[in-house]
Formats: structure tokens, sequence, C-alpha cells
């Protein structure tokens, strides 16, 4: 592999958890040199608080932090202790990026907002992600992410009209507006510092950036007066669209018809039954006006099919539908995935392996992967403190007996 | 115009891009756009079909009026040009050479066959980078295979973990899909970005939809991969009692009460609304008081059930307001469960002067609509300019800038070229 994109690049890391920790990984996966600041009074909490995701064997610590954290360093700093303070300092010094997570001014407490890095660093560029943003009532509000896709609005416009909201499955914020955003952000903020020499100061609220994804809904409220809300799974576009029975257990297929060359493709695939050649169903008004029924003479078709047999058909009739997959599916059984060489196995020095997912974009001359399994507790102690920060064998050992490195 | 000066330059300001982007990337040029670079909307004549999309300004459908056009387009200018005649393809050529990203989102092999492809027009700029936005990428068996918003999602793993549990599968609705991926583009073009400022080398960034949904779908892969589990919906399964979405006074709340002092305080407030309740058994809250299968107390199903049911008619007597803002000031997390109005009317983002009203010749009553997603201390977050018209910038870009003549204008014109 040549040289990486981002190689060069430091970031100093207080992220913890899901939102932050995965807006730098996209960076090391890149190359940027990303060292997590830990201490044994804020471990990062992934690392085994997630019963969800229990540790793979071999691996050392949980999945969930196993995902976010591959191309990483990590060092264990008290920053407590004075000591801890100053080479917190001296490693930002040295470093381009300062990112963290936390709300309400926690790292301005520690001495280390951008008023006081800036000193130390005068084009430090760097980016605080709170919950609700600084300023205003709500600043100190804490919350997780799926608490912040409620607020958001995101639950109340995914899910069926009669029911309460679902909100749109795995922690939307954690892995869509917060991490994507934000290394948007910060490679503008590079890019200026590259034409400038400037650094700045980003701040990126969750729950504003989540907000973000809401579409039209803001205008169509302040514009129209309209509370836009939840559809279930049809569009105002056409009909059908929805999510099908197949064959088997949880097996399900989305089909999506928007024009009348795709309703075509749809009735031959089904081998033009008759219900679909005559009446209501040939225009696009009469397909919508009596979707319940179409809906279920289409899932009569497609529930005694499995799920990628109807994909295959309609596909190759030039209908956009796509099984349901499940992680299952991703990992073992998709031709996409596997053709693109999307996921990557990670070793572990513990032995273990696991898979992760690589990104959804492909650099043609400079491409990035996840390259270095997420790092153990403290596991870059002494590469960090020795080789970046010039520690002496004698003043490391000392500042280890002293309690700095917790 | 509130919330963001629009004199001021942005971020990006001095890149250019060129964007033919339909729904599944257009939130990337936005994003780019609103950050100062000079993004040029290169529109099919008549005007881009995304222009047909609702919902409308006060219902009246009209192009110039679509709310959807004019969320997604905020800080663009517009020219009209078509790619399919070989005057169009020629003065794209040109536009091509000014040009530091090119953002589509055409299916695979569509502008190879306009001989407008990454390697024919790295021939004019070396140093262009092109990011293509396709369902499935530039390469592999779906390569061709079509697909939308729901089918992306469905495909990618994120469709089957949306919806109550032994129900159907729930469509992340609100086009999260091609959200998701156009901000996934915008973090992959950024990194070419940085590359060409420092190499000097242009690049094609071929992003993939299925894949920056399986990214989101990435906790059901690892339920495979450790425990050979398939995890679908458990959206509505509480991990604890006390933990999840109630129905309060006047709407929902999500509710997240960690162990600890945020547990005892709400067991305190329990108590000063002499709510009966027996929460003061100490397992309610030892995480180490675990049953045989090593679940702790308060998520042991019947528990959960029985803390809810006393919890469930105590949230009814209060506000969501009351509700997070003494919880919240106690480290305990209640967060209000909004809806579109609500957010509008939100203290917080009115504090903060988050959302921004934007003038439009068209529209009497000014719409305002959401403002930065993120913003920077040197050069704030701006709507440079309204959503245009369809080719407004054609003068401005085509003669201005691009020095042809007005006599060539219309003869490009009338050639069916712009």
């Amino acid at each position: 592999m040549g040289k990486l994109p981002m190689e060069g690049i430091r970031i100093a890391d207080f992220t913890w958890w899901l939102a932050g920790t995965n807006a730098t990984r996209i960076l090391a996966n890149y190359g940027a040199e990303v060292i997590k600041i830990e201490s044994s009074a804020h471990m990062d909490t992934a690392r085994n608080v997630n019963p969800a995701l229990p540790a793979k064997p071999g691996t050392g610590v949980s999945s969930g932090y196993n995902v976010l954290n591959p191309s990483k360093l990590a060092i264990n700093l008290n920053l407590k202790h004075p000591k801890g303070i100053e080479l917190v300092k001296r490693l930002i010094a040295v470093s381009d990026i300062v990112s963290d997570n936390m709300s309400g001014g926690a790292t301005e407490r520690l001495g280390l907002g951008y008023d006081e890095l800036v000193k130390i660093k005068p084009d430090i560029i760097v980016i605080n992600m709170p919950v609700m943003g600084p300023g205003g009532p709500h600043s100190h509000w804490t919350g997780q992410g799926d608490q912040i896709t409620a607020a958001a609005g995101l639950w109340h416009m995914t899910g069926y009209p009669d029911k309460l909201g679902v909100g749109p499955g795995s922690v939307l914020t954690d892995w869509s507006g917060v991490p994507y955003h934000a290394t948007t952000a910060m490679l503008a903020a590079l890019h200026y510092r590259n034409r400038t020499g400037k650094g700045q100061h980003i701040v990126l609220s969750q729950y504003e950036a989540a907000i973000d994804s809401l579409g039209t809904a803001i205008l169509d409220y302040t514009v129209n007066g309209r509370v836009q809300s939840r559809t279930g799974n049809r569009s105002p576009y056409g009909a059908p669209h929805g999510v099908y029975q197949c064959q088997g257990e949880d097996r399900w297929c989305a089909i999506d018809v928007s024009s009348d060359e795709q309703w075509q493709g749809l009735c031959r695939a089904m081998g033009d039954p008759e219900w679909s050649r005559t009446g209501v169903f040939t225009t696009v008004l009469g397909r919508m006006e009596n979707v319940d029924e179409l809906d279920s003479l289409i899932e009569e078709w497609t529930s005694d099919r499995t799920a990628e047999d109807v994909t295959k058909r309609l596909q190759g009739h030039g209908v956009p539908a796509g099984t349901v997959q499940n992680g299952r599916d991703l990992l073992e059984n998709d031709p996409q995935l596997k053709a693109r060489d999307y996921f990557v196995s990670l070793r572990y020095p513990e032995g273990g392996e696991m898979y992760v997912g690589a990104d959804s974009f492909t650099l043609s001359e400079t491409p990035g992967r996840p390259r270095m399994h997420a790092p153990l507790w403290g596991e870059h102690n002494e590469h960090v403190f020795r080789e970046i920060l010039k520690l002496s064998a004698d003043e490391y050992a000392e500042y280890e007996l002293d309690g700095v490195f917790q | 115009m509130t919330g963001a000066d629009s004199s001021t330059k942005g971020v990006l300001d001095g890149i250019r891009v060129l964007d033919l982007a339909g729904p599944m990337g257009v939130y990337c040029g936005k994003l780019w756009a609103d950050m100062g670079a000079d993004v040029i909307k290169v529109e099919p004549l008549g005007g881009d079909p995304m222009r047909r999309l609702g919902p409308f300004y006060h219902d009246e459908i009209h192009p110039e009026k679509s709310l959807y056009f004019f969320h997604y387009n905020t800080s663009k200018r517009s020219v009209t040009l078509n790619l399919e005649s070989a005057d169009g393809r020629e003065l794209f050529k040109k536009l091509v050479k000014s040009a530091d990203i090119i953002l589509e989102t055409f299916p695979p092999g569509y502008m190879e066959g306009l001989s407008l492809g990454y390697t024919q027009l790295k021939a004019i700029n070396p140093s262009l980078i092109m990011t293509s936005i396709t369902p499935f990428g530039h390469t592999g068996p779906y390569r061709d295979y079509k697909s939308s918003d729901l089918v992306g999602q469905a495909l990618g793993g994120w469709t089957n973990t949306v919806g109550n549990v032994g129900e159907r599968p729930t469509w992340p609705a609100n086009e999260l899909g091609y959200h998701h991926v156009s901000i996934s583009a915008s973090a992959g073009t950024l990194i070419a970005l940085y590359h060409r400022d420092m190499a000097g080398e242009g690049q094609h960034v071929d992003v993939s939809m299925h894949e920056a949904s399986s990214m989101v779908a990435s906790s059901t892969v690892q339920s495979w991969d450790v425990r050979q589990e398939i995890t679908s919906r458990r959206q509505a399964v509480p991990m604890r009692g006390g933990w999840g979405i109630f129905q309060c006074k006047d709407g929902y709340i999500y509710s997240v009460t960690r162990d600890g002092p945020p547990i005892k305080f709400f067991f305190e407030w329990l108590d000063e609304d002499g709510v009966e309740h027996d929460f003061w058994d100490p397992r309610w809250q030892d995480p180490n008081a675990v049953d045989a299968q090593g679940v702790a107390f308060r998520s042991q199903p019947e528990n959960i059930e029985h803390m809810n049911g006393i919890l469930r008619p105590w949230f009814m007597t209060h506000t969501k307001e009351e509700l997070a803002s003494k919880g919240q000031d106690h480290h305990l997390s209640f967060i209000p469960y909004n809806d579109p109005k609500e957010i509008v009317e939100d203290p917080q983002l009115e504090a903060r002067n988050f959302f921004i009203d934007i003038e439009h010749p068209l529209m009497e009553d000014t719409p305002r609509d959401a403002g930065a997603p993120f913003n920077f201390s040197k050069t704030p977050w701006r709507i440079g300019r309204r959503p245009p018209l369809v080719g407004e910038h054609n003068q401005e870009i085509y003669i201005g800038e691009m020095g042809y003549s007005n006599e060539q204008l219309a003869l490009l014109k009338a050639a069916g070229a712009i």
C-alpha cells in the first residue's frame, strides 16, 4: 500500500462511546494518527459496557468498541494529575486536531478549551460535539444517540401512522449525522488551514446535525403549516412501495415502483397475472387508491418465493427491488460486498479476529481501509510518550510510578 | 436573513464544484455550497427533475416553488446544459477546466458513454476530483441493479433493524439512505481534496449507497460475527425499567435512567410526588444483583414491567418541559420526542439562532429552514444565496466568466445545448 492521504495529521482524541469515536475512525482509516486519550477515571465506555455486543473471544474488548476504533492508537493519561495535564498539552502542541464529544464545557473545565489550546498550538483545529450545543437553556443536557434522533423528529417520522414512531434504527446520529458531518467539518478546516495557515474552532451540536436530516419537514411546517408524519413503508410518489413477506422466517423483499415502465416490468416478472392487466391497477392513481389491495396481491406472489429469487427476477425486469438483508446476509452472502472487498478482517494481539466494514467511498489513487485492530487499553503508551513526546526511559518510569499513566 | 451573514466567505471559498447530482447526492452539494464552495448546479434543459418533487410552497405545483428543490439547493448557482448534445458537451468540458470537483449520480457508464468519464475529464484537468454516487458503486455484480432510497436501505441491512419486534421491517423514511450516502460522499471527497492540496493529484471517488447503508447496520454484522446471532427489530424492547419512550402530559419523552445518582434522584422525585413504590429496595439500584442468567434486577422482564407499570401513570402527570428541565438538572437524562412543529418552537434552537430565513422572489412568506449542521469560528457557515431559478446564472457564467458572446449563447440555445 502506498502512502495514505491523511498521513502526517495527528489527532489528540478525547472522544468516547459512539458518535465521537466514529468521527475519528474515518480519518484514522485514511492514515491520520489518531491518539485516543483515556484514563481509568474516564475510560471509553464502549470498551466493556455494551451488553448487546460482548467481546469476541481473543479480541479483549467489546465488539462495539472494536468496530469504532480500528487504526487508532490508545494511551492512558491521568488528567487529574498535574503532570498528566502537562503531557497532554505537549501532545496537543504537536497535534493538528483536538476532538471531543463531551457536553456542557467539560474540556473547558479541564483547562483544555479552544482559547487555552491556541496558546499551545496557534493553528490548532478543535472540534467539540456536544449533545445540544453551547449556549441556550439546554446546553448542559446529556443524552445518547437514540434520544437525539427522537428529539430531532426522526422517531416521529419513521413507522406507521396509527402507532408510535419507531425511530430510524441503529442509533442513527452515532452512525450517520455526527461522524460524517464531523469528518466533513474537520477536513474543510484542514483545507482552510492549508490555504491560510489558520486553525479554528468547530462546534457540532449533535441535535442540530440530526435535524439536518429531516429533509423538507421544517420548510413544510414553516411555509405550509403542515406537520409531516410517518407513512409506514409507503411513498407519496407511487405504488407499490414497500417491504413484502417472502418464503422463510423473517424474510422480506423491498419493491419500489415509481414509473409506468417499472410497473410493466413488475407485471412481466410476476407472469402477467390477470389482475395486473385489467381494472384499477393499470394506472398510478388506481394503484395509489387501491394500495392495500395491491400490497396484498403482490405479497401473495412474493410469499412463496425466496427474497433472493424475487430480487433477481424483478431486477431482471428493471424493477428496483432488494432483499431486506440481515447481518448474516451482509457478511456471508452478499456478492456485491464481496466483489468490492467491503469487509476487512482485523487480527488482535490475543489471537482473535473480527470483521469490520471499510467505508462507503473508494478513492482511486489513495484508498484507505481499516488497517489495524482497535487499540487495547494503553497499548501505545510507550510509543506515544517515548517516541512522540520524547520522554527518557527514566522519566517514563518515574511518571508511571507516579500514577500519571492511569 | 438571520443566523448567518451571506457576505462572509465560507471555509471552502475558492473551490468550484459542478453539481450534476440527483436526490441521491444533492445534500452533498448543499453541504459544500453552504460552506462557501462555488457550487454550480448543471441542470438539464427545462430544469432539474427534482423541481417536480413536493412539497410545494403553499401547495402550488410550480418548478420554482418546490420546497424539496429549495431545501437541497441553497447557496448554489444554476446553469442549464444539455450533456447529450455535442455543443453541450464542449461547453461542459470548458467548465470542467475551471472545476475542482464534479459531483454526479448517473448510472455507472452513463458519463463514459458521453465521453465524459473520469479518465476523459482528467485529460482536460489533471487535478480534477470526480465523485460518483451510485446505488452499488461502479464495480461488482450489482453495478447495474436498479435501486432507490427504500431498496438501498433494505439491501444494506438497515431496514431490517427498524420497526417493532415481530412486525414487518420498516423503511427508515425521510430519504435517510440518500442523506447518509451524501454526507459519506462529502467526507470521502474532502479526503481527496486534502490529498490534492498536499500532492496536487486528483482522483475518482466511487461512493456506494449499499456500503453506506451497510455501515449504519454495523451492529447486526457484529452480532453475526461474534455470536452467530441474527439481530433484527428490537426498537421497542426496553433494556431496563424506566428506560425508553414514555407518554407524558403533552407528548412523549425518551427516558434514559442510568444507575447511580440519576436513578436515586428519580426515586426521590417519585417520593416528592407522593408515588407509592418499592424502588428503595436496594436491588433496583444494584447492577450486580443479577439472576442465574446474569441479568441485572432492573433488566429482568417482570421487573421492567413492574417498574414501568408504576412509572407510566406518573409520567402522565408531567409535561415534557417539566420532565426534561428538572431531570437534566440532576443528570437524569430525559429528552423530548419531538415532531417538526415542536422542533421549530424549541427554545434551545431559538436561543442558538439555528433556523434561517431565506427570501425568494416568488415566495411572499419567507421560508424558514434548518440551519448549520456544524459551525466554524473563523469561517461561519452561511446561506450564500437563495436556491437558484432554472438557468439563472447562464449569462453570468457563460458570458461573464467564460467569455461567450450573446450571439453564441443565442446559437447554443437554438441548438438545444443550453
